[in-house]
């Protein structure tokens, strides 16, 4: 499950808008209910994808992107940037899965 | 999972989304900013390849050198904007953008209400139907107008292929516009703004108010000390201009509230000059130039050679319009300084009744022209406003039944495109005369070298004045303002001078052997007098000399006034920091050096002694409104000399009701303030204290975003020093161009052409730039020659094309 999560965050921010992946969250917390545990141990993976790619991204510009951006946000070095990142997707993922599976709840109790 | 729990979770991510999404009060919608997909990580660098461009006629084909200069070379001239606006695109786009929603009124559509009253502003001050009949006045000429479509066109090409925003964009969450004539003429507007909105009418009526117009006409005089000033040309001693008097001010402004009014960048200018033939070691003229403007990243100059089979160019390009501004070609070399002459006014005038804008008119009540202008405000609600057109300028501001118009020269355009284009294929010093004819504005000092001789011509459109008109808020006239300028042979220029060079610095333009009343308001001379003592040092000069005094932080302003501060102290201070400091001023050379203590500390106490002595004379809209640099020097020597001077009044502090100060303990008050000053802006630790830090040079990015512009840079000169040095403003191009057989030429823009922020070459020449050094640039004849030398070759075919 885990693995597969890796690879289809990295599709999902490859490919798709940023609001892909809260998609895909939804409909997996929904489809396949687990418990807190794992949907951290998702969040967590999105969010080390999400900063792993940005790194990528940064070293293929030097490192000019993250220098620029933690500028833009006053941080006070740049590797702040991917740090941002890590929260950012993290946070996304987790409360996706974590509504997909109250979504589910709300859908029990209606039938 | 509880209801309760799953509903707040749900809520949550709902929240959390809409953030990411949109935004919501300082946090920008991090979401697509952030994207793996579209967002700033996801960023291509432009590399564009062989393209086929249906606006073309012929191929154009496009040579970069080593240092990312394009170098055009099209067979037809249409085509070769067409390439021109491709390319600018390519690397400006977010910049040309930005730059011409200013005085259009849109920066708010970005911005969101931060940025609202400027839009207000220029709106009220009627620059989208200046523009738009500026547009107007361009297309009477059939040859500008092809030149203005060409370019629009190739810039919307690139806009039509685009697949990978540039970083701004996605920063601000927006997508480009297609780009259309009417950008070109704001970019237009927002120049003549930047080099000829400056009117200090409105302050010195509020002064008037307070104090009476003698006393103004002392602060404010019209010329300063013999040795204390400087004129582009000069009357040598004919006295044919009458000085000001009392009398020729009856009116005084009725109007309490007039507002602060936006201005351009203080110290928008520029140095220019050049030597001729015989007075050059290499036996042709050489010009030297350097524009003063904001310094941007990217740099609101975009370097290019153009080559067509009716002309060969190098220079500069303004960002967003077409064509070369500044530069040379095979004959001649141009270059301008900002004229700074007075070309707004502002009349107090009467409305029937205090919800009309009919005005009264030469005893008529009249209507004036109203247009309602709609402006956006992103995140809020847009609005309307009036923009009220009378004889006598733009309603900007009203009391009741009293209302303040503003009436501004740069509404008046010509073809100055046109101009420009004439100066392509200029060979001589009369055929580069003759091309400015169709300048209006913004007033510019321009200079032409052939390849013997130099002149220099204030050229634009020159308001027949009276004499003191323009100094305050004025009662309308019978006839409209503007109308009458200066007759073209009556200019003030210089052709061929006997003594070989010509120079401007953004100083007084003529001394009183000029008839015509030119205004009282110009730059401090300082950076005029030392060019002007640096050319006269040397009989002959080479371009290596012309570079050595562009690179001048000699501070002219401390040879003046720093013997009479010191004098004015009356001895050594008892605290052992201000002891220090003195001590380092005693010994100074007067150099603006970046490691120099004693240049930081002259900076501070000269600024803070003059404020000491006049802010508390007086209140105006700004707290920094102050008389000029040589009139502070001349009350200290005044004073200096006689402490019952009439001068002296000025000493005295006016918060101090019981007291009468001396000079003395103004300027032992002002330096201790001074270092006050230096403990806010440098921090505690003197050991750091030092011009570096104190003049903090430095490059910001256009859109002022923080992270995406320099840091402090280890540059030499003041604002008042030849190296114009004014902090976050200075010499954005410098040029040196040694005319001959084979021209050649220097020149350094920093930043380059370069405009992506994720690029290394986004502060291209930064460094070179602030540590003085210049770059050769390569002029080619021909497209062969281009070719072989280039490090890159673009071939841009029409549709069909082969």
């Amino acid at each position: 499950m885990v693995f597969a999560w890796i690879v289809l965050s990295f599709l999902l921010f490859k490919f798709s808008p940023w609001w892909g992946i809260v998609l895909v969250g939804l409909v997996v917390g929904f489809a396949r209910p687990g418990k807190l545990f794992l949907d951290l141990q998702l969040a967590l993976v999105s969010g080390a994808v999400a900063m792993a790619m940005a790194f990528y991204s940064d070293g293929r510009h030097l490192g000019l992107i993250s220098k620029r951006m933690s500028g833009l946000f006053s941080l006070p070095v740049p590797d702040l940037m991917f740090a941002m990142m890590f929260v950012l997707f993290f946070t996304t993922v987790l409360l996706a899965l974590q509504s997909g599976r109250a979504a589910r709840m709300w859908f029990k109790v209606s039938q | 999972m509880s209801a309760l729990r799953s509903i707040a979770t749900l809520l949550g991510l709902l929240v959390w989304l809409t953030v990411l999404a949109v935004g919501a009060g300082p946090i920008p919608a991090l979401g697509p900013m952030l994207s793996l997909r579209g967002g700033v990580w996801d960023h291509q660098r432009v590399e564009i390849p062989d393209t086929v461009l249906k606006e073309l006629q012929q191929p154009v084909t496009v040579t970069f050198d080593k240092s990312g200069v394009p170098h055009i070379f099209a067979g037809r001239e249409a085509d070769l904007y067409v390439a021109q606006g491709y390319l600018m695109a390519s690397q400006r786009l977010f910049q040309m953008d930005l730059m011409t929603r200013i005085t259009d009124g849109r920066l708010s559509e970005w911005f969101g209400s931060r940025t609202r009253k400027t839009d207000e502003f220029f709106v009220r001050f009627g620059m989208r139907e200046s523009a738009r009949r500026t547009l107007k006045k361009f297309s009477e000429n059939p040859q500008t107008l092809l030149l203005l479509e060409s370019f629009v066109k190739g810039v919307n090409a690139y806009i039509d292929g685009l697949q990978n925003l540039p970083p701004e964009y996605k920063i601000l969450n927006r997508r480009p516009e297609p780009f259309t004539l009417m950008r070109i003429m704001h970019m237009d507007k927002q120049l003549t703004f930047g080099l000829a909105g400056r009117s200090f009418d409105t302050y010195l009526s509020r002064i008037q108010h307070q104090l009476g117009t003698e006393k103004v006409l002392d602060l404010f005089p019209l010329f300063e000390a013999p040795d204390l000033d400087d004129f582009i040309v000069s009357g040598n001693g004919k006295k044919l201009l009458r000085a000001e008097r009392v009398e020729d001010f009856p009116f005084t402004s009725t109007l309490k509230l007039v507002p602060h009014f936006p201005l351009p960048a203080a110290g928008n200018g520029s140095n220019n000059w050049a030597v001729s033939a015989k007075k050059s070691t290499t036996g042709s003229s050489i010009l030297a130039n350097d524009t003063h403007l904001s310094q941007t990243l990217p740099n609101v100059w975009w370097e290019t050679q153009l080559h067509t089979p009716e002309f060969n160019v190098y220079g500069v390009s303004l960002v967003a319009v077409p064509g070369i501004i500044n530069g040379f070609n095979s004959h001649i070399a141009w270059g301008p300084t900002n004229g700074t002459l007075d070309v707004l006014d502002y009349f107090e005038i009467e409305f029937e009744n205090e919800n009309s804008y009919r005005y009264k008119s030469g005893g008529q009540w009249v209507n004036p022209e109203i247009q309602k202008e709609t402006l956006n405000v992103r995140r809020d609600a847009g609005f309307t406003v009036d923009v009220v057109w009378t004889k006598y300028g733009l309603v900007m501001h009203r009391e009741g039944r009293r209302g303040l118009a503003a009436k501004w020269v740069g509404h008046q355009t010509q073809d100055e495109l046109r101009a420009v284009r004439g100066l392509y294929a200029a060979q001589t010093l009369e055929q580069c005369l003759k091309s400015f004819e169709s300048w209006a504005v913004p007033v510019q000092n321009f200079i032409c070298a052939d390849r013997h001789d130099v002149s220099i011509q204030h050229t634009g459109f020159l308001p027949k004045r009276k004499v003191g008109e323009g100094r305050f808020i004025m009662p309308p006239p019978n006839e409209e303002p503007f109308t009458e300028g200066i007759a073209e042979s009556e200019r003030p220029r210089i052709v061929r001078p006997k003594q070989g060079f010509v120079l401007s610095a953004n100083q007084r333009v003529t001394d009183q052997g000029y008839p015509y009343y030119m205004g009282w308001d110009f730059e401090n001379p300082f950076r005029g007098m030392m060019i002007r003592r640096r050319l006269t040092e040397k009989n002959q000069l080479s371009p290596e000399d012309m570079m050595a005094i562009q690179n001048d932080g000699y501070e002219l302003p401390a040879e003046k006034a720093l013997p009479l501060m010191l004098q004015a102290l009356g001895g050594e201070p008892e605290d052992p920091d201000l002891k220090k400091a003195v001590q380092a001023l005693r010994s100074w050379d007067y150099f603006d050096q970046p490691d120099s203590f004693a240049a930081a500390v002259f900076r501070s106490w000269f600024r803070t002694f003059s404020e000491a002595v006049f802010a508390d004379e007086y209140k105006v809209q700004t707290t920094s409104f102050l008389p000029k640099d040589p009139r502070f020097i001349q009350l200290l020597r005044r004073v200096l000399k006689d402490p019952k001077d009439s001068d002296h009044q000025w000493v005295d502090n006016k918060e101090t009701k019981d007291k009468v100060e001396t000079l003395s303990e103004i300027a032992n008050a002002s330096l201790h303030m001074a270092w006050v000053k230096m403990q806010d802006r440098m921090g505690t630790d003197v050991s750091q204290w030092n011009f570096k830090n104190w003049n903090r040079t430095r490059v910001e990015h256009a859109a002022r975003f923080p992270g995406f512009g320099t840091g402090i840079l280890e540059m030499a000169g003041s604002a008042d020093s030849i190296r114009g040095n004014a902090g976050n403003h200075g010499a954005v191009y410098k040029a040196v161009i040694a005319l001959g057989d084979e021209p050649k030429a220097w020149m350094q823009v920093p930043g380059g052409n370069a405009g992506d922020p994720f690029s290394p070459d986004f502060d291209k020449f930064v460094t070179d730039w602030a540590a003085g050094k210049m770059r050769e640039v390569e002029f080619y004849k021909t497209r062969e020659e281009a070719e072989a030398k280039a490090v890159r070759v673009i071939r841009f075919q029409p549709a069909g094309g082969k």
